[in-house]
């Protein structure tokens, strides 16, 4: 009679939860009640929203399309937040995300066999593993590459031979590593300290750090007196704070997941404000205005979600018959998007982290040769190369109040 | 006078490992370690792994597992830092609402393990899941951020006075309490215990409770050094509780000498001096882990074998006596 | 002398043994009966799409290797023990074999044998280690998995290791594979059920002190046991190789909880004793499996799918855990 109880109580909560968990990804398909333009009508979180009219198709008028995406945890705030930016588009493409956590490789390749099980025209990972490769050949799925590329010389010939796969957007990691030195470095520090994840964890980081030590190489009058590679950055940066009083730098490789407010809060705890040591690093936290503002923060790249909408694109143009890149092996590089400001931050806030994306779905729609047949690869160009805080206010402001 | 020596002698055997790591390091580390400011930075980072020693320890001295522990801690601190914003109570109501929260969930656990009565280890590890889900569920999946004055806890000397505070009540109770007393009987033997009209389930369910409130605390201190917690997921919050195990381990190898409380204390904070120790010499996180696994595994070789050293020395002492009543009685 | 007193005790202990046998009898099919409704749930809600011929065979792809590990995890669980370091040592023995490999010097079949042998080395210095030393087998295991992913990770730190994909992908078959599957499970039942191994590790997990007393040699079975689960993890460290093409620092880093919670779901007794069985692996393995498919298959929100695991393996273990009366368990 126990177990029958406890049985049913536990049978409850895990309808309840599937029920939960299934809502949110399987509407897409169904939602075709969206205004007759491609454009999203959810209020920004601040300011007013005027409609953007485009002479794109509408979602009702699209073919459903199916588009699985791999990353390594939706719940990392970039993860959330790519989730969000493609749920977001998929309602004005009529198009259903299958969102799944993998970053192992034997993880993945079970996540792409099961994705191209689930019937996807489509599939868009952080990773890709020659199995991957394989896999979409045969089942005449597309694939394609975000937030990171791919660097083994025989991989890269696979994918230059691969009909289905689409490309690799990336932000240019090993550039942003040299930026936050020439930043800080500019701004006067000549004894930094680094700290990042362990080495191999993620190819990002080590290209980051890669373009620290670049950097650091140009300038003899630069000190590294220490760095850190591991889980614990934080108290990492407490050691440092105390063994190294003449430090007056810290480049940190990485903060996603409360890790920039966590060094925040290291710098006011540990007195390092005090001490006017200035601090760079990627993913913008909360708390960044008045960093920015008090000259604490020198350097602070992050807004990469966006690099989600390119390769989705790249992959909606594939699957409509228009594969835009002949040469996918080689990767397409886009900013991060810096600030310098209080404004600048409160122009993100509002113009990024919003309810209507960096890139709203009529733009994207203009990279899609089906509907711009003046969709080309120097369009791709453009859009990657002119991102940053400046153009998103400026494509913006008029629909964002 | 034998009971103070014997008393100081073992205070001395107690303190040997921190000494002897602090010492370690002091001469390798080249002047990155050992002075006042780091060792008192060290001793900061310490506070949470320490209370969350405590919430375990209770558990592990009878057996128990609890690896659910880190996810009780994010969610109280997520609970917690919300609430203080919602309701304006500042620092005691962060407090408060930490060590509810950590409570309920503990006793939710212990209700589960008592009826379910499935073994600790299997009920915690599928309690992980769960509860890492709840941290999404709750405040929209947004995590909680506090700063400004609540979070003045984690600076010293206040974190240093909650460690003391925290270490007192687990001393008391562990010591001077029916509670700790039973605990301690059901880790020498659980079925004499029994037999001897102890209730197992019922000590097991209370030391979860108790556990809770150390996870509380442990989440103030938790949120209070970060400013931010994030909702966790991937079983992340597995990695926490083995921390913490591992100073129990030399906690534990630490009763010959000294009460558990100290033991506690004195191997989370050794481990802490230990990781501080290999980031000061520069080791790759490869060489970190490995030495700290090593330096593991080496405390407990000595601590399962003592029987065997103490045995080995007595039978050499026997031997010797042996011999020499032999050879004086061939003199004679 | 035959009295109504007699008889009716005889009744009562009938009724007894009657219910006593149905009981144990839920218990050990509730597994399989929690396999055949997840398979059927599934099947339900994405309209026959995970029992279709291709999903049944990315199944057998997707299992291999749980089962194989979970099968050999047996010998380890039934006498008590425990390896946290199955996944950290997948990790060692991939960088071993890809190293090895890319030398060029042997041929793949011959890479198979050294994968398994690295793997036993493994395992044996883990068993070794627990029983010359007397560090409980959780903490040897858990100081092994550092040492081995620190090695990886070490291995891993420029830049994650690839082999030449053609070169291995025909191991990547699935015929292969399924008869790899079965040979483990066959010679593992065998060596589990019908041989002294098995009988040993059983009685060592029922009562160690009994066993030793017995005439077991304790420390043997338990270092052979461990060995055992290395070998396998080494085996199937080189099928996933070839079936990725990849290492990265974090490869094998899921296997050891998949592992516990397959053997857990499956309804095998942790603590080990004369209940072990081989099924309980294999059904738990491939609950595991077909959970993790046939969520991804539906849909689910991925921040859910833990939550849902979770509650489902806590309802199978609750219903399907066999308790003695009066037990003090931990």
């Amino acid at each position: 009679m126990k177990k029958t109880a406890i049985l049913a109580l536990f049978l409850a909560l895990v309808m309840l939860l599937g029920t939960v968990g299934c809502v949110a990804p399987a509407e897409t398909n169904e939602n075709t009640n969206q205004t007759e333009t491609a454009t999203s009508t959810e209020p920004a979180s601040e300011g007013t929203v005027t409609e953007s009219k485009d002479n794109y198709p509408a979602a009702s008028e699209l073919n459903p399309y199916k588009v699985g995406v791999m990353w390594y945890s939706y719940s990392d705030q970039l993860g959330s937040s790519i989730k969000k930016n493609l749920e977001y588009l998929g309602k004005d493409f009529n198009v259903e995300f299958t969102f799944v956590e993998a970053y192992l490789p034997e993880d993945s390749v079970a996540a792409t066999e099961n994705l191209i099980q689930n019937g996807v025209d489509g599939i868009m990972s952080l990773v890709i593993y020659p199995d991957m490769i394989q896999q979409c050949e045969t089942a005449g799925v597309y694939l394609g590459q975000f937030c990171n590329e791919t660097t083994d010389v025989d991989m890269l010939k696979m994918i230059a031979d691969s009909k289905y796969f689409v490309g690799m957007v990336n932000e240019n990691d090993e550039a942003c590593g040299e930026a936050m030195v020439d930043d800080l470095y500019a701004r006067g520090c000549r004894n930094i300290v680094w700290l990042s994840i362990p080495a191999g964890a993620a190819s990002n980081h080590d290209s980051r750090v890669r373009g620290i030590e670049t950097a650091v190489a140009k300038y003899p009058d630069l000190t590294v007196l220490a760095n850190y590679r591991g889980d614990k950055m934080g108290e990492a940066l407490q050691s440092f704070a105390v063994t190294y009083p003449d430090m007056d730098g810290i480049i940190a490789t990485g903060g996603s997941n409360g890790g920039t407010e966590e060094f925040y809060q290291i710098m006011t705890s540990e007195g390092l404000t005090d001490r006017g040591v200035i601090f760079a690093t990627i993913d913008i936290g909360q708390g960044t205005g008045e960093r920015l503002a008090s000259g604490d923060l020198g350097w602070i790249g992050g807004g990469q979600f966006p690099t989600s909408s390119i390769v989705f694109s790249l992959l909606y143009n594939a699957i409509t018959g228009n594969k835009i890149l002949d040469n996918p092996e080689k990767a397409l590089y886009r900013n991060f998007m810096t600030l310098q400001s209080e404004d600048d931050y409160n122009n993100y806030v509002k113009f990024v982290e919003g309810a209507i994306p960096p890139y709203t779905s009529g733009e994207i729609k203009a990279l899609i040769k089906a509907f711009n047949p003046d969709a080309s690869i120097e369009l791709y160009n453009l859009y990657n190369s002119t991102y940053s805080i400046e153009d998103v206010v400026a494509r913006h402001a008029d629909t964002i109040g | 006078m034998s009971k103070a020596k014997d008393y100081g002698l073992r205070a001395l055997k107690s303190l040997l490992l921190p000494v002897v790591v602090y010492l370690a390091f002091l001469i390798i580390g080249n002047g990155r370690f050992g002075s006042a400011a780091s060792m008192i930075v060290i001793a900061r980072q310490s506070v949470m792994p320490i209370l969350i020693s405590f919430a375990l320890a209770c558990n592990m001295s009878v057996g128990m597992w609890d690896f659910s522990a880190g996810a009780v801690v994010v969610i109280a601190a997520i609970v917690g830092g919300n609430l203080t914003k919602i309701t304006g109570l500042g620092l005691p109501g962060l407090i408060t609402a930490c060590i509810l929260t950590a409570v309920i969930l503990s006793a939710f656990t212990g209700f589960l393990y008592n009826v379910m009565k499935v073994p600790s280890m299997v009920l915690t590890i599928g309690l992980v899941l769960v509860y890492e889900t709840v941290t999404f569920l709750i405040f929209k999946g947004n995590g909680a951020l506090i700063s400004g004055d609540i979070t003045k806890l984690a600076s010293s000397p206040y974190c240093f006075l909650v460690l003391a505070v925290m270490f007192g009540i687990f001393y008391l109770v562990f010591n001077y309490t029916p509670f700790g007393h039973n605990v301690r009987a059901l880790g020498n033997g659980q079925l004499i215990a029994k037999n001897a009209g102890l209730s197992p389930a019922k000590t097991k369910f209370t030391s979860f409770v108790f556990g809770g409130i150390f996870l509380g605390m442990a989440a103030v201190m938790l949120i209070s050094m970060k400013g931010m917690v994030k909702a966790t997921g991937s079983m992340a919050t597995i990695s926490t509780v083995f921390d913490a195990m591992m100073g129990i381990f030399i906690g534990l190898f630490l009763t010959k000498y000294c009460n558990l409380a100290f033991g506690v204390f004195i191997g989370a904070f050794t481990m802490k001096m230990l990781n501080a120790g290999l980031i000061a010499v520069g080791l790759s996180t490869t060489f970190r882990d490995i030495t700290s696994g090593l330096f593991l595994l080496l405390i407990l070789a000595i601590s399962s074998n003592q029987g065997k050293i103490t045995e080995f020395r007595s039978k050499k002492k026997r031997a010797a006596e042996a011999n020499r009543a032999f050879e004086s009685s061939l003199i004679s | 002398m035959e009295t109504l007193a007699n008889n009716h005790d005889e009744i009562s202990y009938m009724v007894l043994l009657k219910k006593h046998k149905k009981k144990k009898m839920f218990s050990s099919i509730i597994p399989f009966m929690g396999l055949i409704f997840i398979i059927c749930f599934f099947a339900l809600v994405t309209k026959g799409n995970t029992i279709s011929i291709s999903n049944l065979s990315n199944l057998v792809n997707q299992s291999f290797t749980l089962i194989i590990v979970a099968v050999a995890a047996v010998f380890v669980y039934s006498h008590g023990g425990i390896d946290m370091s199955v996944g950290a040592v997948q990790g060692f023995v991939s960088v071993i074999i890809a190293m090895v490999a890319l030398q060029g010097v042997l041929p793949g079949w011959a890479i198979l044998p050294v994968g398994i042998l690295v793997g036993m080395f493994c395992g044996f210095c883990t068993g070794s280690i627990h029983v010359l030393i007397g560090v409980p087998a959780f903490v040897v295991s858990l100081c092994v998995n550092y040492i081995c992913t620190g090695i990886v990770a070490s291995a891993c730190a420029n830049s994650d290791i690839y082999l030449p994909y053609a070169q291995y992908a025909s191991w990547n078959n699935l015929l292969l594979k399924g008869g790899v599957v079965l040979a483990i499970i066959g010679i593992g039942f065998f060596v589990f059920e019908y041989t002294k191994v098995g009988k040993y590790l059983k009685a060592i997990g029922g009562n160690m002190n009994t066993a030793n007393q017995s005439g077991v040699i304790v420390k043997k079975y338990v270092v052979l046991a461990y060995t055992i689960l290395g070998g396998t993890v080494g085996l199937i460290a080189f099928f996933a190789l070839a079936r990725t093409g990849a290492i990265t620092a974090q490869t094998g880093s899921g296997l050891m909880l998949d592992v516990l919670t397959a053997i857990v779901l499956g309804g095998f007794p942790l603590a080990g004793g004369a209940k072990s069985r081989i099924r309980s692996a294999i059904i738990g393995a491939l609950t595991v499996t077909v959970l993790s498919n046939g969520l991804t298959i539906w849909g689910i929100d991925p921040n859910y799918i833990n939550g849902i695991q979770g509650i489902l393996f806590l309802i199978i273990v609750s219903v399907s855990y066999e308790r003695k009366k009066n037990e003090i368990f931990n």
